[in-house]
């Protein structure tokens, strides 16, 4: 790619006010870095190969702390995941959370229902939209039908634009 | 160049040797006698002496992390200056580089964890996921100061050689702040005390040793390796802070008074 560029910049088309060397150094270093790190990983995974030669390698359950039969309704979710992580930038994602408190000592059944609410979704509609669209019904009168005032508007833009050209 | 290979080298072999003495010194405080400072080798080679018991939920991602969680400290290891010297290897924006190599293990970690499917591990990832982005915040923070007092985004122009003596007269009052900054993200990063505790088995308590409890054998070796390291890592960047002086290893004056927390 760099023989390109600098082919390129060969033809003196005046693309040479862009430093692509810097650039070049950068990406160069973070390949080594990256080649370093993919050396390590399969120096250790051989290492671990070795590790385990004639081991004894057994399978079980995961480890669950008597936790031994869950079901797919007592997952911990995505939203779990987030839960902590939401909570903290809860003024960037406000966390609607629907739980009737439950009432009495055997309560009945319950639900739990959470929405993270999208704020750009929230506040566009109500700041944006509703002003632009409130705005432009008000100029509805400007599109009226008449094809002869349509042909004067044009006219019009000329006029103005000779003004300004 | 070779001095800092061996210093690299010396890196990996001592970094549970500090751990140990982290052991020691809490057992200190606490009044007891406490482990034998070589412990942490004795539990390595036990570890990689023993097999393995995989979960049936686990896939080869459960498998690569603690690999990719060692091979990316290690490879962070080249570009850290130790006690002054020249890293192995460094260029500009190297910091930069390291902390995302650092991210690339968490998120392998996190990844093996979500592999095991278990409840209790996703509460740890869960966890390991939040506690970071507040600390990557401040290291960038951190490494946005260095860079208007050096000029520079590489490990080694911060931490070798005279530098940190010259950070602390140009701009001594921030760096005080820095420290002690560094300091909480070391407590943080690393699982210690009043973060996490290492020491504790009770799962909900925990962050770093819930995400591991499925792993066993080598692979057990594998993450410890790495956590020995990671504390290696932050401790030799804070120690060079602390006591910038052209010393030999000011290393081990660091791990004393940091393990007295």
């Amino acid at each position: 790619m760099f023989l390109a560029i600098k082919a390129v910049a060969a033809l003196g088309l005046d693309y040479g006010r862009i430093p692509f060397e810097p650039f070049a150094h950068y990406s160069a270093a973070i390949t080594l870095g990256a080649t370093l790190f993919l050396a390590a990983t399969l120096l250790l995974l051989a290492l671990r190969r070795m590790f385990y030669q004639g081991k004894p390698i057994g399978h079980g359950g995961t480890w669950g702390c008597g936790f031994t039969q869950p079901t797919a309704r007592m997952q911990y979710t995505g939203s779990s995941y987030a839960a902590s992580i939401l909570a903290f930038f809860r003024p960037a994602a406000p966390l609607e959370e629907i739980h009737p408190p439950v009432a009495g000592l055997f309560p009945r059944e319950t639900h739990y229902h959470s929405h993270v609410h999208d704020i750009v979704e929230r506040h566009l509609n109500c700041l944006v939209v509703v002003p632009i669209v409130r705005l432009f019904d008000r100029l509805r009168w400007i599109q009226h039908g008449d094809i002869h005032l349509y042909i004067g508007y044009i006219l019009l833009a000329i006029v103005v634009l000779l003004f300004f050209v | 160049m070779i001095e800092s290979v061996m210093l690299w080298v010396f890196a990996l072999v001592s970094a549970p040797l500090f751990a140990g003495i982290i052991f020691k010194v809490k057992a200190f405080f606490g009044g007891r006698r406490g482990s034998p400072l070589l412990i942490n080798y004795y539990t390595l080679i036990k570890l990689i002496k023993k097999g393995s018991v995989y979960s049936s939920s686990t896939t080869f991602v459960f498998k690569l992390g603690p690999v990719v969680n060692l091979g990316t400290i290690v490879t962070a290891l080249f570009f850290l200056p130790i006690a002054g010297h020249a890293p192995v290897l460094s260029f500009n924006g190297d910091a930069i580089f390291v902390l995302y190599l650092l991210g690339l293990a968490r998120f392998f970690t996190i990844a093996a964890a979500m592999d095991t499917a278990s409840p209790f591990e996703g509460m740890g990832a869960a966890r390991e996921a939040y506690f970071p982005i507040i600390c990557e915040a401040s290291i960038f923070m951190i490494l946005i100061l260095f860079y208007r007092l050096t000029g520079d985004l590489t490990l080694g122009a911060f931490l070798s050689g005279g530098q940190p003596f010259g950070l602390w007269q140009t701009a001594g009052p921030p760096l005080l702040f820095v420290v002690i900054a560094l300091f909480i993200i070391l407590l943080t990063e690393n699982a210690r005390v009043p973060v996490d505790d290492p020491a504790t088995h009770l799962e909900l308590t925990m962050i770093h040793e819930v995400m591991v409890l499925d792993h066993s054998g080598p692979d057990l070796a594998f993450i410890e390796m790495g956590a020995f390291l990671k504390l290696f890592f932050y401790s030799a960047w804070i120690a060079r802070l602390i006591l910038p002086f052209e010393l030999a290893h000011p290393l081990l004056n660091l791990l004393l008074f940091s393990a007295g927390w």
